[in-house]
């Protein structure tokens, strides 16, 4: 009986700790959750100003679009769930240390805004400088980064 | 002293020894990282000269070794030419083939005749023939050449023939001036080289007039080839104090984090022995998982091994999942999860196959324990379901990879990688989930077979139920219900095989790989086609996502980076400079190629005049600059025009200037234009495609149908369907979420098609985008599947061999494993012969229809061409080639001689993206060897493509016209990868199959000749109560037959003579019983006569005698006994052959004999090891006797049982046989006691006088049913080692 009841607990374990897929059982393309307060787009601009100039993906990670359109300078180019979103960029911006970032222009048409601004980083032993382009659009009441370019 | 403290760390010392001192290099490291780092900064501006050296020599090293293979290429190639140049030998057929044989392909070569004209090339022509002569340095000595797309590495040399000097020139590129994101551009970049291998920024100037830079930040110096002559110039940014101590603190953390996991796993070698010592399995499971899992949590913590290794593995943007806060967020990282939960799974899997095979669960407690645990269990067996197709949607969702799209039959690595974590996390889901099935039959475990069946069929029955009732009560299921049957039917099918099979196999971890493959690459199509659906959503947004901001963004990017570009600046004032190729330089470094978008570039004098340009799908003409008379020149502008060659589309085109100190040089301009028709249909070729619409693409966008609505009016089309208005009606009265999309399927001509809509708001207009694609029913994609399946194969397959390897021993001397290598060679033979021929068919076949295509292609040109000539004698032949490749839009280049005159895509070789230079075996076949046509197979970096040369007259000119397949692709039903697929798809699943069948063939071929092994093996045991089943056919009925007569024989004789020594032994003991009684005997007879005769005559000296004849019986008396016990002594059982064992392999080793006699045996316990001190013959032929009792007895199962009990092993043997009636219990150790018809009744009495022997105890419990029960305990062994 006891080593029965030893069984049970150890494949509860092993089914429970060792398999990828739980934390997803509800997995949900079109819905990459994240609570969002009513926001103005300047204001979610400046959150994103924020997470990047502080290099945490985190930070803007809930603002994402289930399918993300990204490029970047270091080639990555393409449509990107949420998921890769979050990592591709971590990756980016580890290797392409940010020393400042800034949205300079914003423009504004109904449910879609634009912003661009320039990305300042430190790439083997200098410092450079790239064109951004961001793109939010809202679905519902939250703001999503559908478009980010980094070039 | 050192050797006296290395003596003491002996054995498992030695490991934690290691990892203290791995410990003590983590902190030392902490400590001394500062330190340096300090250092670092005292002594800064000696170490950064010292760096400057350092990194100047190493790239002059870097340098060298690159000049020394290029002239070991140019000395192998002299010798060659010198051959095949000899006036004697002279053949161009051997000088084309010398030039462009394997070992010269990675460089250039051109072979110039005495006069300088070029007489034979490779087809990488490094230098236009008039670049050549004049030599830039003298023959033999390397230097660059820095042609229009491409700087070589190059040395000019001469090779003399017959009195003639021939010069030839070598080539090898170092620097491509241009990048393409896409697969089938290689990169070459001897500044990227040294910029990654120094971490820091490098320029490179290819010329001996580089001059070194004046900017304090930078460091200069010069490259020399051998001969000291200067080639060129290097200027490196000098490396940063920040930068140094950055990597330093970096470089410390690595060294850190890795010698944290060896310290881990050489604690795991330390603990090793007390891990061994653990007495209960679960308790080793549960630490080995606990290990594991925590392993894979501290590789995580230091970021192991995506820190260190590079390349695609770890990039995220091939697959990266969020789960588990990142331990799959690569193609490593899942493959690193993914091993060890399937090491974890294996190893819980054979503990619990184990379990069910040695244990039964008892009856009484059988329906209260599945009552429990059925419910827990098969929510943990459903919801395990679902978190695998969660798993599996992850993997195709959270990807970038295409795997139904790969265009080659073995993939990419990241895709390879990907491939086998899904085998893997399936094997290990598999595993799990049989696991569930086992434990709950177990409760219900039956000693009747049919019985069992039924359980079986019951359980599977319930479970496909809930299965149903689960995907029924879920929002969002992620499983049909015909996938879920088909699982659960497999699941079952796997655990009735396993739990029928008495022992574990290795086999059944085959099947269920196999079975996890079927599995995984079903839920994979299943979400590639959810995948595609979701596509078209994404369709959506990528019309949608070039609006203008963005089109006017790219081109502001653009301009701004092209107007403070060097290169630009300094072509200005190069009266050589090639403009086609700095504009395309341009547009491939710009986001414009990136975009894919329709899209151009052109560069302007500072009078206006056109110089030269790069277009894709746009021309904006000549005449665009008017369109900014009003362009003041300080920033770029941009403005909204119309495409010249069709006014219903809009272009965006802007302009920038480009000045030098104040001075202008002239204007750069840009356009981009984007039309929903150009989806999907881009004007350039594959070779120059974006990454995005080459790797992306999850559905074939020509198989969509667009429709763009503004206020409700149809304004754009895209495919070949204009719908009705009834037909548009549900799109418009469609309900769209908060999000301002619908999903809904529509229905046009007489078909269904999925439909997703975006609404979006713009400029007071509402638009609606709407993208549809066919409705797809689920099928079995056998193209699909296969396409996976042979990957999977390929791992079975090495886990085939693996599996092999580990049982090599068996394979060696096994007849079941000569039998199986026997079925598996000549099944495989034919199999592959039929394989390698069908390939080689299909690939015959597939490239003559691309050259009857091509052919007819040429055909049609050709014909074209001499129709324009016909009917408008007066043109030109230039100009009959051009109105030819505008009507026709097929792509052809015409030559003459071996020089091309014309074009159709004229701007890719002004570019100098492709050679001007006519193919070498082309020329050689049609200008040599006179043939008409030549068909070949031709390569553009990695891109591959067809070309089909063919030769003309031309206006009485013999001339040689090529069309190929690189621009306007062929169209065939199936590709050769395709075919490919299919054809190694199904001998791969074929091959897989036939080794099963071959293993399962060769297991019952070779199960009698074990049996009769065994038995063998018994016999030579002392068991000649062993019987072989002669329910067999032919000569092995006969065989069988024959031994159990011998058998039987052998017992009978075996008792004869034991009867016949037993009563031999007596005599003799008689015999030598008498003789020693005899001897005291005599002096009792005579002494006792003596006293007689002493009495009788009353003789005085009685008394004396009486002692002495007293003293003399007392002695022989005395003599007497000695005999006695001497005999005794002799009579006791032989000494017995004492060791050290441990009990449970001779415990299986026994049971083993009788695995193929009609019982059922099992062995329960929980103890790993059981050392005992006892003889191990003796012991095993106690066992033996006691199992051939119970199985005489009537039993048909045999339970032993072996536990732990106060320093002793108690092990019983209880079986269900007849039992041992009550009134002869006592008697049963009796010697000579017996209620069998056969046999001594000496067996039990020895059993018992072998048991006292080693201490230890045998006795018969009351059983609780009917049958006997045996407890014999023997004591531990108290010696550890």
């Amino acid at each position: 009986m006891n080593k029965l009841l030893k069984i049970l607990i150890l494949f509860s374990l092993i089914g429970f700790l060792s398999v990828p897929g739980y934390s997803s059982l509800k997995y949900d393309v079109y819905d990459t959750g994240g609570k969002q307060d009513q926001q103005t787009a300047s204001s979610v601009f400046k959150k994103i100003e924020e997470g990047i100039s502080s290099g945490k993906v985190s930070a803007i990670s809930n603002l994402f679009s289930s399918q993300m359109y990204i490029n970047l300078s270091n080639g990555v180019n393409g449509y990107y769930s949420s998921n890769q979103a979050y990592y591709v960029l971590q990756r980016y911006f580890k290797n392409y240390r940010v020393i400042s970032f800034s949205i300079e222009n914003i423009h504004e048409e109904d449910d879609n805004v634009i912003g661009t601004g320039d990305y300042v980083y430190f790439f083997k032993g200098s410092e450079r400088k790239a064109q951004v382009y961001l793109s939010l659009k809202k679905t519902g009441n939250k703001w999503k980064i559908i478009q980010l370019t980094i070039d | 002293m050192t050797f006296k403290i290395f003596n003491k760390i002996k054995g498992d010392r030695k490991y934690f020894a290691i990892v203290f001192f791995i410990l003590f290099l983590i902190i030392l490291s902490g400590i001394i990282t500062p330190i340096i780092v300090h250092n670092i900064e005292d002594n800064w501006q000696t170490d950064l000269s010292n760096k400057i050296t350092d990194i100047q020599t190493s790239v002059i090293s870097i340098l060298n070794s690159k000049e020394s293979k290029l002239l070991n290429c140019d000395q192998k190639l002299r010798e060659k030419l010198r051959k095949v140049l000899n006036p004697q030998n002279n053949s161009y057929g051997a000088l084309t083939r010398v030039v462009n044989s394997n070992e010269f392909e990675n460089y250039s070569i051109e072979v110039l005749a005495p006069n300088g004209r070029l007489i034979a090339w490779n087809t990488n022509v490094a230098i236009p023939q008039n670049d050549i002569l004049p030599l830039a340095l003298p023959a033999g000595q390397c230097h660059f050449y820095q042609g229009d797309l491409i700087t070589y590495f190059t040395v000019t040399d001469t090779v003399l023939s017959d009195n003639d000097q021939f010069y030839y020139v070598v080539s090898v590129p170092v620097e491509k001036e241009y990048t393409i994101q896409n697969p089938y551009y290689t990169q070459i970049s001897f500044i990227k080289e040294i910029s990654d291998k120094f971490q820091t920024q490098f320029e490179v100037g290819y010329s001996p007039f580089s001059e070194s830079t004046r900017d304090g930040r930078k460091y200069s110096f010069d490259l020399i080839n051998k001969q000291g002559n200067k080639i060129g110039n290097v200027t490196f940014v000098k490396p940063g104090l920040d930068t140094e101590i950055n990597s330093i603190y970096q470089s410390t953390g690595m060294l850190q984090s890795f010698l944290a996991i060896l310290a881990y796993i050489f604690a795991a070698f330390g603990f090793r022995k007390e891990f061994k010592e653990l007495k209960y399995r679960t308790t080793k499971i549960l630490i080995f998982s606990f290990y594991f899992i925590v392993f894979r949590f501290l590789l995580y913590y230091v970021d192991f091994p995506s820190n260190l290794l590079p390349g695609p593995l770890v990039n995220p943007a091939y697959f990266s999942s969020t789960f588990g806060n990142g331990i799959v967020k690569s193609p490593i990282e899942f493959f690193i999860t993914a091993l060890f939960a399937l090491i974890i799974c294996i190893k819980g899997f054979s503990y619990l196959v184990d379990y069910i095979h040695s244990e039964t669960v008892p009856k009484s407690k059988r329906t209260i324990l599945f009552a429990v645990f059925f419910i827990p269990l098969t929510l943990l067996f459903l919801i395990t379901i679902r978190g695998f197709c969660a798993s599996v949607k992850s993997v195709i969702f959270d990807s970038t990879i295409r795997y139904f799209k790969e265009p080659n039959l073995i993939p990419n690595l990241p895709s390879m990688a990907m491939n086998l974590n899904l085998l893997m996390i399936g094997t290990a889901i598999l595993l799990l989930l049989v696991a569930y099935i086992l434990l709950l039959v177990s409760f219900l475990h039956k000693e009747d077979s049919r019985k069992m069946n039924l359980v079986f069929l019951g359980l599977f029955i319930i479970y496909q139920l809930l299965g149903l009732l689960f995907i029924v009560y879920q929002n969002e299921p992620l499983i049909t219900p015909v996938m879920m049957f088909i699982f659960i039917f497999l699941i079952f099918w796997l655990a009735l095989i396993i739990y029928r099979h008495k022992q574990k196999n290795v086999y059944h971890f085959v099947y269920i790989t196999l079975a996890a493959s079927v599995i995984s690459i079903t839920l994979l199509n299943y979400f590639n086609l959810n995948l595609e659906i979701a596509s078209l959503k994404t369709t959506a947004y990528e019309i949608n996502r070039p609006n203008n901001d963005l089109l006017h963004f790219l081109l502001n990017e653009t301009l701004q980076d092209v107007t403070h570009n060097e290169d630009v600046i300094s072509g200005y004032y190069d009266q050589n400079s090639n403009y086609y190729t700095e504009a395309f330089k341009l547009w491939a470094k710009s986001s414009l190629q990136r975009e894919s978008l329709n899209s151009s570039i052109s560069i302007w004098d500072k009078d206006h005049n056109y110089l030269g340009g790069f277009n894709s799908g746009i021309d904006p003409g000549k005449k665009m600059l008017k369109d900014f008379s009003k362009y003041n020149g300080t920033t770029p502008e941009i403005i909204e025009t119309v495409d010249p060659q069709d006014s219903t589309k809009k272009i965006f085109s802007g302009i920038t200037q480009i000045t030098d100190r104040g001075i202008t040089l002239g204007y750069i301009t840009a356009s981009i234009g984007f039309d929903i028709q150009d989806i999907g249909t881009t004007a350039i070729p594959d070779f120059l495609e974006s990454k995005k619409n080459i790797i992306n693409p999850v559905i074939d966008v020509s198989r969509l149908k667009i429709f763009e609505f503004t206020d409700s009016k149809l304004t754009h089309v895209y495919g070949d369907i204009y719908p009705s208005r009834d037909q548009i009606k549900p799109i418009l009265n469609a309900q769209f979420n908060q999000d301002n999309e619908a999903w809904l399927t529509v229905s046009l001509s007489n078909e269904n098609f999925y439909a997703y809509l975006l609404r979006n708001n713009s400029a007071g207009n509402q638009n609606i985008t709407a993208v549809l694609t066919r409705e797809k029913r689920l099928s079995w994609d056998l193209f699909n599947f296969f396409k996976i399946f042979l990957i999977h194969s390929i791992f079975m397959i090495f886990l085939f061999i693996v599996l092999f390897a580990f049982k090599i021993r068996d394979l060696k001397f096994s007849f079941r494993a000569q039998l199986l290598t026997a079925f598996i060679v000549i099944s495989l033979i034919p199999v592959v012969v039929l394989a390698i021929y069908n390939r080689q068919t299909v690939q015959q076949r597939t490239q003559t229809a691309i050259e009857n295509e091509l052919g007819e292609r040429l055909n049609y040109v050709e014909n074209i061409i001499k129709e324009e000539l016909t009917e408008s004698p007066s043109h030109d032949y230039i100009d009959a080639f051009n109105n030819a490749g505008q009507d026709l839009g097929v792509s052809f280049a015409v030559y003459e001689g071996s020089t091309q005159i014309y074009n159709s895509r004229d701007q890719y070789f002004k570019a100098g993206l492709l050679t001007d230079k006519l193919n070498p075996e082309a020329y050689y076949q049609l200008s040599y060897l006179s043939y008409r046509e030549y068909f070949t197979q031709e390569k553009i970096d990695n891109f591959d493509f067809d070309s089909y040369y063919k030769k003309v007259t031309i206006d009485g000119i013999p001339m040689i016209i090529s069309v190929n397949d690189a621009f306007n692709k062929v169209r065939l039903s199936y590709s050769v990868t395709d075919i490919d697929v299919f054809i190694f798809g199904i001998y791969t699943f074929a091959t897989i199959i036939m080794i099963l069948l071959s293993a399962f063939l060769a297991n019952r071929i070779s199960l009698p000749i074990r049996r009769l092994t065994k038995a063998t093996a018994s016999v030579a045991n002392g068991d000649f109560n062993v019987e072989l089943d002669e329910n067999v056919k032919g000569e092995l009925k006969e065989l069988f037959s024959s031994f159990n007569s011998m058998t039987h024989e052998l017992q009978k004789n075996q008792i004869e003579l034991a009867e016949l020594e037993r009563e031999n032994a007596w005599k003799e003991m008689a015999k030598q019983v008498a003789h020693e009684i005899k001897n005291p005997l005599t002096p009792m007879k005579l002494a006792v006569q003596q006293l007689i005769v002493s009495y009788h005559d009353k003789s005085k000296s009685f008394d004396s005698i009486f002692e002495k004849v007293s003293s003399t019986i007392l002695s022989q008396i005395e003599n007497l006994s000695l005999i006695a016990s001497e005999f005794s002594r002799f009579a006791r059982m032989p000494n017995f052959k004492i060791e050290k064992i441990d009990l449970l392999p001779v415990i299986r080793d026994s049971v083993n004999l009788f695995v193929h006699e009609k019982i059922k045996i099992e062995l329960n316990t929980q103890l790993d090891e059981a050392n005992i001190e006892t003889d191990k013959s003796q012991f095993r032929r106690m066992l033996i006797n006691l199992i051939r009792n119970s199985i005489q007895a009537g039993a048909d199962s045999i339970k032993l049982q072996l536990v732990e009990e106060d320093k002793n092993f108690i092990l019983t043997v209880s079986d269900n046989g007849s039992g041992i009636p009550q009134n002869i219990k006592d008697k049963i150790f009796d010697s000579n006691f017996t209620t069998k018809s056969k046999g001594m009744g000496l067996g039990l009495t020895l059993a018992k006088r072998f048991i006292e022997g080693i201490n230890g105890s045998i006795s018969l419990e009351e059983s609780e049913g009917s049958g006997a029960k045996f407890k014999i305990k023997v004591p531990q062994c108290n010696n550890k080692e």
